[in-house]
């Protein structure tokens, strides 16, 4: 078996006032199913001596959008307390998880670092993105970050979004043999059929937790989904049926009429916070314009977007059309109303990943609503259905409706049944 | 042949004196068919419980050494007289007879003189197992192999997979009849069999270069009834006899589908495999036993020397698995192969579960007309034990290009799943039987009319449990037309085209011996002593009868059978052959191991031993 590194000692502990109670239950479980009896021993043996601690301790853990997958980090931060290189998508995440950090740990601000385009703080707890790592620009193309980090004793490298894991980032992160590895995701799918590379890179699914478990047991917001069928004008359907396979899918996705879908649908949750979410820019912001929605996109300045996050998150906004920012780690707990307008042909971690954020649980115990526009007799149908499989599997059930002529009877549902 | 086929073909003299038979009179009460009283598995077992030791050894002996091909009386005739048979020619003769009054055993004419014999293949089986049992002590329950290999799913899957391709798309044939290789191989390539585990398929030139896989299944959809010709391709169109099969439950469905991959691929004369291959079936399903220990217990050199090929094939099939343990080279049964055996199929576990995803759970137990119908709305995304598929758009739409309404496709899910649609499933139907994308009017296409219910492939299969009937596959017009050449026929048929059936009623009397009636009634009467030449042509006559002489030596009697005269160096002759004793109960003789002479002057008395005269009386039922 290989010996594990335990990584450079940082004593920390999980905060436990100022209404924060731990980790829940099944974030426990996974912690415990991640490292085991591991973590005292592993401190203990570090501390008396240069030996190494046992081996094991790498894995993947499974969660729900919204139930806290940061936590889980967290407690295995604090189990170990170790050295932690943390990786993440976006900045967005970076800067959600350093906030988490401050707030749930004896960390201090000397002690976590953020490692990013515009920062670079190599600290005992470093969050980093992606995309920084697999920069290069050093030496014959090298990756001019990594001996940074190659420098460091990490006793832990936690992979955020684990799915979304780039094979060069793991190939480079490899070489730190030694080091535990905890790859965090909700929906462990890839369309390229690659899901199983992450057992292989990071290792074993440690734990994972039915979306519908947790939602019952109040974790996680109850959620009603719903595929909206709405029908292309005449000229519309004219460009479509005349355009080529590969143009038919943005046709279909900017279908003009899904506005008037979203302002009814806005109207009809009148009181509730929402995101309207789509693919094509264009369309985001003609919805944006039409309904005076302010727009965020993955080009806008960071701190013009956390701006409007804030501003949501303090109720000054009712609602917000977002890009494709919205398939990732994005703070928002209050929305509790999300409208897909459009979305990346079949992507089933997409569409998870969106009706993620709406499903933190709600200040008034209420539930969430998710919608999914889709043209009518397109091929949007077909990617809808396969962008919902991921979620029908986790127990979802979507009512399909069809968006009549008039608008009138949106309720009025397409087929006797529902998915 | 099968009884059925047979029966339907004998001219009304030999119908005649069957229905007479001693064990058949009794069983045509209540308008029971001559062919069903012929073919009724418990008749024969009576009849083995309760027939003369010589016929019924006689009929193991033909069972053992030919199985259900034809053969010529003349390759029987000298099993007479020798060990281990031990029955003298003649009593063998008599014996054919009586198999052929009881309706066991049927002679053909050739148009050239010669005569074949042969008993019914669907009864050869059943003869073999009441007759040649294989006896077997199975190892311990929970004896532990390792290196255990099996294939994860039986061969009715890869063959319902292989015939909704062929379903899907047709399968063209050359001009000279063959599917082309192009074809072939990707049916092939689909298939897990690999063509060294298949045997020596009998097929036309033309197909010969084919993979075996890709012929195996063409050859097994023929003689399921799942594919049939249609001018210069092969359609699967299910006949009667298919749709029979696949009403079947799964066990039933596979172990029919045993015996037919038997018939088609245990060529006639090669009753070494057939023995080989109906013999294992005795073993019990799911018990190991050790491959030295069956070897051993096989009737004959050539079926254990054949054993291994069918058992290598069985393997692949997905019906056997081998393993090795402390003591050797173990196989054992993951189906049932024996029919008297098989047990109802437990409720429930015979459904397919569907998801709200789309994708069908398919469990072992569920029987391949489900799978069939499936297959025909579905892609199938994974096999291993349990089978995993997607209700596809793709498979939904030909399917309604092919006269399949949504009604009938709703009932068909429903019907294999057991349980209302989940509603995503129902939906998905509604698009794509409503197909058509919007048209330039914005306006959805008008959903298709529903077809004609009997164009569909998804018209309700029989729930009945039917006989699996083989008439109109074995028809010779059809077989000839599926290879696209007459004489393939005969080829894989083996008893060919141009046949009578002997009408003659059986001998049972010394008239079975040419010139009986002419030789001085005292030969055949008691021991006498004759002049030196007279005993010369009463040893001749009886080699001529193959039959047995009771003869004086030296104030012993003496049986014997008489092998040849030999002329000694003194100008005189001596009579080589053995002396047999017979066994108390069944007067079965019992051969010395090696023939001896007699010299001509050592012979007393003699006489000729005529079965008839000695046996008449014991040769019926016990009634």
């Amino acid at each position: 078996m290989p010996v594990i590194e335990a990584g450079e000692p940082l004593p920390l502990a999980l905060r436990s006032s100022g209404g924060l109670t731990g980790l829940r239950d099944y974030q426990q479980a996974a912690v415990d199913a991640l490292l085991g009896g591991e973590g005292e021993a592993a401190r203990a043996a570090t501390a008396e001596s240069t030996a190494p601690a046992a081996a094991g301790g790498s894995g993947v853990v499974v969660l729900p959008c919204g139930a806290g997958k940061t936590w889980v980090g967290i407690g295995a931060i604090a189990r170990l307390g170790c050295e932690t290189l943390i990786l993440t998508p976006n900045t967005v995440s970076v800067t959600q998880w350093i906030r988490e950090l401050r707030r749930a740990t004896t960390l201090g601000d000397d002690q976590i670092g953020a490692y990013t385009g515009d920062r670079k703080e190599v600290r005992p707890v470093t969050v980093a993105t992606y995309q920084v790592l697999s920069s290069r620009g050093g030496e014959r193309g090298t990756n001019a970050h990594w001996p940074l980090f190659q420098d460091r004793n990490w006793g832990l490298i936690i992979y955020d979004e684990v799915h979304l894991l780039p094979a060069p980032v793991f190939r480079l992160t490899a070489e730190l043999q030694a080091t535990r590895r905890l790859g965090l995701t909700a929906t462990l799918v890839r369309e390229d059929g690659r899901e199983g590379d992450v057992f292989a890179l990071v290792g074993p699914k440690a734990y994972e937790a039915p979306w519908k478990s947790l939602e019952e047991a109040g974790w996680i917001a109850e959620a009603s989904c719903s595929e909206v069928r709405v029908p292309l004008e005449p000229d519309c359907a004219e460009r479509y049926a005349d355009a080529p396979a590969r143009a038919r899918s943005r046709i279909a996705g900017e279908n003009p009429r899904k506005a008037e879908v979203v302002r009814a649908l806005l109207a009809r949750h009148e009181g509730e916070q929402a995101l309207v979410i789509g693919q094509y820019l264009d369309q985001l912001r003609r919805v944006s314009r039409e309904l005076g929605l302010p727009l965020v996109t993955g080009d806008m300045p960071h701190g013009e977007r956390q701006a409007l996050f804030d501003r949501f998150n303090r109720g000054e906004l009712r609602a917000l059309a977002l890009s494709k920012v919205a398939n990732f780690a994005v703070d928002l707990p209050d929305a509790a109303v999300a409208v897909q307008i459009s979305g990346s042909f079949g992507s089933r971690q997409e569409e998870a990943q969106r009706l993620g954020r709406i499903l933190r649980p709600k200040a008034d115990g209420g539930g969430a609503s998710f919608y999914s526009l889709v043209s009518e007799h397109t091929d949007e149908v077909e990617y809808a259905r396969r962008r919902q499989r991921f979620l029908v599997q986790q127990g979802y059930r979507y009512e399909v409706r069809r968006w009549t002529e008039d608008g009138s009877a949106a309720d009025r549902p397409a087929a006797e049944s529902s998915r | 042949m099968k009884t059925r086929d047979i029966v339907a073909e004998l001219p009304k003299g030999a119908l005649a004196w069957l229905r007479e038979g001693p064990w058949t009179a009794g069983r045509l009460a209540h308008g029971r068919s001559l062919a069903e009283a012929l073919a009724d598995p418990s008749r024969a077992a009576e009849w083995a419980e309760a027939a003369p030791p010589l016929a019924r050894d006689t009929l193991a002996l033909i069972v053992q050494r030919f199985g259900p091909a034809p053969f010529p009386e003349e390759k029987l005739a000298p099993e007479g007289g020798r060990p281990p048979f031990g029955w003298t020619g003649a009593e063998l003769r008599l014996a054919v007879q009586l198999l052929r009054r009881d309706g066991i055993v049927f002679a053909l004419d050739r148009p050239w003189g010669d005569r074949l014999l042969l008993v019914p293949a669907d009864m050869c089986a059943v003869w073999r197992r009441l007759l040649l049992p294989l006896r077997v002590t199975p190892l311990p329950e929970g004896a532990w192999m390792d290196s255990c290999d099996a294939a994860a799913s039986p061969l009715s899957h890869e063959l319902v997979a292989a015939w909704s391709a062929i379903r899907r798309s047709g399968l063209t044939l050359t001009a000279k009849g063959a599917p082309r290789k192009q074809d072939a191989a990707k049916l092939a390539a689909a298939m897990r069999l690999a063509s060294e585990d298949i045997p020596p398929l009998t097929v036309p030139p033309a197909w010969e270069a084919l993979p075996a896989s890709a012929v195996l299944a063409l050859l097994l959809g023929r003689s399921i009834g799942m594919l049939k010709r249609r001018g210069q391709a092969i359609a699967a169109e299910p006949d009667k006899a298919a749709e029979a099969w696949l009403a079947l439950p799964a066990a039933e469905a596979e172990l029919r589908l045993l015996e037919q991959a038997a018939d088609s691929l245990l060529a006639a004369g090669a009753p070494g495999a057939w023995l080989a291959a109906e013999s294992l079936r005795d073993l019990a399903p799911m018990r190991w036993y050790l491959a030295a220990d069956i070897a051993k217990a096989l009737p004959t050199k050539e079926a254990a020397g054949a054993a291994e090929a069918w058992i290598r094939f069985l393997r692949a099939a997905g019906w056997m698995e081998t393993g090795s343990g402390a003591e050797g080279a173990a196989l054992r049964w993951i189906i049932e192969p024996n029919p008297g055996r098989l047990m109802a199929s437990a409720d429930g576990y015979d459904r397919y579960e569907l998801m709200p995803d789309l994708e069908a759970i398919v469990p072992p137990e569920v029987p391949p007309g489900a799978r069939w119908e499936l297959e025909l709305l579905a892609r199938r995304l994974s096999e291993d034990v349990v089978a995993v598929y997607r209700i596809d758009a793709g498979a939904c739409r030909r399917a309604q290009a092919d006269g399949t309404s949504l009604e009938q496709a709703r009932s068909a899910l429903e019907r294999g799943s057991g349980a209302p649609l989940p509603g995503a499933v129902d939906i998905a139907l509604r698009d794509w039987f409503h197909a058509a994308p919007a048209n330039s009017a914005g306006q959805p296409a008008r959903p298709s009319e529903t077809p004609p219910p009997d164009k569909s492939p998804l018209r309700v299969l029989s729930v009945e449990r039917p006989i699996v009937r083989r008439d109109e596959s074995h028809d010779e017009a059809t077989h000839g037309d599926f290879f696209g050449c007459a004489d393939a026929a005969a080829r894989i048929d083996g008893a060919g085209p141009a046949r009578s059936w002997d009408a003659k009623a059986p001998i049972l009397s010394r008239r079975l011996y040419p010139g009986a009636d002419g030789v001085p009634p005292g030969w055949l009467r008691q021991p006498a002593a004759y002049h030196a030449s007279t005993r010369k042509e009463i040893v001749e006559r009886a080699i001529g009868w193959r039959a047995g002489l009771r003869l004086s030596k030296d104030g012993a009697w003496i049986d014997f059978v008489p092998e040849r005269v030999v002329p000694d160096e003194h100008g005189g002759w001596r009579v080589r052959g053995r002396p047999f004793v017979r066994e108390a109960g069944s007067g079965k003789p019992v051969l010395a191991e090696n023939p001896v002479d007699l010299e001509a002057l050592e012979i007393g008395t003699l006489m000729i031993s005529l079965p008839e005269a000695e046996h008449a009386e014991i040769y019926r039922p016990i009634t």
